[in-house]
């Protein structure tokens, strides 16, 4: 367990020293994160200037809505995305081997393997779009909210983190799967509004396919006190859940693994 | 002319052949386009029936026209954007281009014009599957079919041209992705893509008929969901055509600036 935190932190530590190198790259990052943010500011604005609700959304809740869904994106960019291309890369080229070889559980080693330190921008700003949110609307924040909000949003990351790994596992048998990350990566835009204004068939995708219904919304109910206890137990008992599964898959996979030469 | 015609022909079933291979890869390509308009018609469809069924002239059917519209015009205005022009001048891909016969965008353009019929062909049903989920209302007159079609291609050529010509700023530096990126925000913004030209803010609308964006995507949906009359379309040709001359011309002249300023990077 201490090996694994140590090693995990040694791949951040590499990060880092890489990245810094590559200062201007701060700067890019943080223009193209100021702008995509601007854009949903803007449909935001284009929303509520036709109405005061969406679906039962006040303004200030789907502003904290979409700083959730950009903290959580921002996640996948820094870590979990670029992991998973690198574990396909390796499927794909046979240089999976080397992971296997390694004295430490291939799981783990997988996820830890690449960080984009620069996403984080996206994270900081996704975090002033829920806190300028949360001010405008005078939100009264406990302790326990912010306990549960950062459960939940971790839950969320770990969910996303679940699905990403399942689908790479596919990787093990049919090789080519690019195209499905793909498909997965336009859907996942829709979680930037809630699940509720979609129609049933969209709900259920959300709901079970790409669990982003669990994944941002639950921790954007958290954090503007619209959550019942129900909703954040469902959300830990979905994200055990699919860790399990997500176990079960990954070990079968790497059991059906057969090297590069074979 | 003739020989021109010909060339072009070659090339396109040239193209078209190569493209068909990827069948799996056209698929993914065209649904992880038809994700992001259900969020939208999701939206203001919902807007429109908590507003009693209809929001600013638009009722749920004709939204759910104008995003399923949306899917096609969205294959139509893929074009060499200034990201793709940007990497042949940086990895001096461009020289070798510059070598062969033919003026480089003719290649270019023949080879979108085939990515146009495979990725209408791959739409079709799509299309149809989105008809059957959304129940969309289109307009009932048969002229205005014919209208769309005229205008889909003009906006095709008007932003292609238009697009390219923005591209060939990378001849004289290679570091402006920030500046298109702005770009193609704004155009995202006030062109239709995200909401219906009636929609947006009254004091953004005027801007947004001078400028190009909106007769590139939103105006050739707007003939098909019937909410043009014959003259207003007829003047919306007049701009598409007017926007692709002030395109070409701004081409041919960046062009030839450029060309003269371009040494390889590297060489």
């Amino acid at each position: 367990m201490k090996r694994a935190i140590v090693l995990a932190w040694s791949y951040v530590r590499l990060a880092l020293m890489n990245e810094l190198q590559y200062r201007v790259n701060f700067f890019i990052q943080l223009f193209e994160s100021a702008l995509a943010l601007l854009t949903a500011l803007v449909v935001l604005a284009l929303v509520y200037s036709h109405t005061d609700n969406l679906a039962g959304w006040q303004r200030g809740e789907l502003q904290a809505l979409l700083g959730v869904f950009t903290m959580l994106m921002a996640l996948l960019q820094t870590s979990i995305q670029p992991n998973i291309v690198r574990l396909l890369s390796d499927i794909q080229q046979g240089t999976f081997d080397f992971v296997l070889v390694k004295p430490i559980d291939a799981q783990w080693q997988v996820s830890i393997r690449e960080v984009r330190i620069w996403q984080l921008v996206d994270f900081a700003a996704g975090a002033v779009i829920m806190g300028h949110a949360l001010w405008q609307m005078h939100a009264q924040l406990s302790l326990t909210h912010v306990v549960l909000f950062a459960l939940t949003l971790s839950g969320g990351a770990l969910l996303i983190y679940c699905v990403m790994l399942l689908l790479a596992s596919l990787a093990f048998w049919a090789v080519r799967i690019d195209t499905v990350f793909e498909i997965i990566e336009s859907i996942t835009g829709a979680g930037r509004m809630p699940t509720d204004i979609y129609p049933r068939w969209m709900r259920i995708i959300l709901t079970f396919v790409v669990p982003l219904a669990f994944a941002v919304t639950v921790p954007a109910q958290v954090i503007t006190n619209r959550a019942t206890p129900a909703d954040v137990l469902t959300q830990i008992g979905v994200t055990a859940v699919f860790m399990l599964v997500t176990r079960i898959v990954w070990q079968k996979a790497v059991a059906h693994y057969n090297g590069a030469s074979a | 002319m003739r020989q021109l015609w010909a060339i072009y022909r070659k090339l396109i079933t040239t193209s078209v052949a190569v493209m068909l291979q990827y069948r799996l890869m056209n698929v993914a390509w065209l649904l992880s386009m038809v994700f992001e308009p259900i969020v939208y018609l999701a939206i203001w469809g919902t807007l429109a029936t908590q507003q009693g069924g209809v929001i600013v002239g638009y009722s749920g059917a004709s939204l759910a026209g104008y995003y399923v519209a949306w899917t096609l015009v969205r294959q139509w205005n893929v074009a060499l954007t200034p990201f793709g022009f940007e990497q042949r001048v940086r990895e001096g891909q461009l020289t070798l281009l510059l070598l062969r016969p033919l003026h480089p965008f003719h290649y270019d353009l023949a080879d979108f014009i085939a990515l146009r019929f495979v990725g209408t062909l791959y739409w079709l049903p799509v299309g149809v599957a989105l008809v059957l989920i959304f129940q969309p209302q289109f307009s009932t007159d048969w002229r205005m079919g014919v209208l769309f079609f005229v205008s889909l291609v003009l906006s095709f050529i008007m932003r292609f041209v238009l697009v390219y010509a923005l591209g060939l700023v990378t001849f004289w530096t290679t570091r402006v992705s920030a500046v298109f990126n702005l770009y193609f925000a704004v155009e995202a913004i006030i062109s239709g893509r995200l909401v219906p030209h009636a929609l947006l803010p009254a004091w953004v609308q005027p801007i947004a008929l001078v400028l190009p964006f909106r007769w590139s995507f939103g105006f050739p949906i707007e003939i098909i969901i019937g909410k043009l009359s014959i003259a207003e379309v007829l003047s919306g040709f007049a701009i598409q055509l007017a926007w692709l001359a002030i395109s070409s011309v701004l081409f041919v002249v960046l062009w030839r600036a450029g060309v003269k300023k371009y040494s390889a990077v590297g060489a």
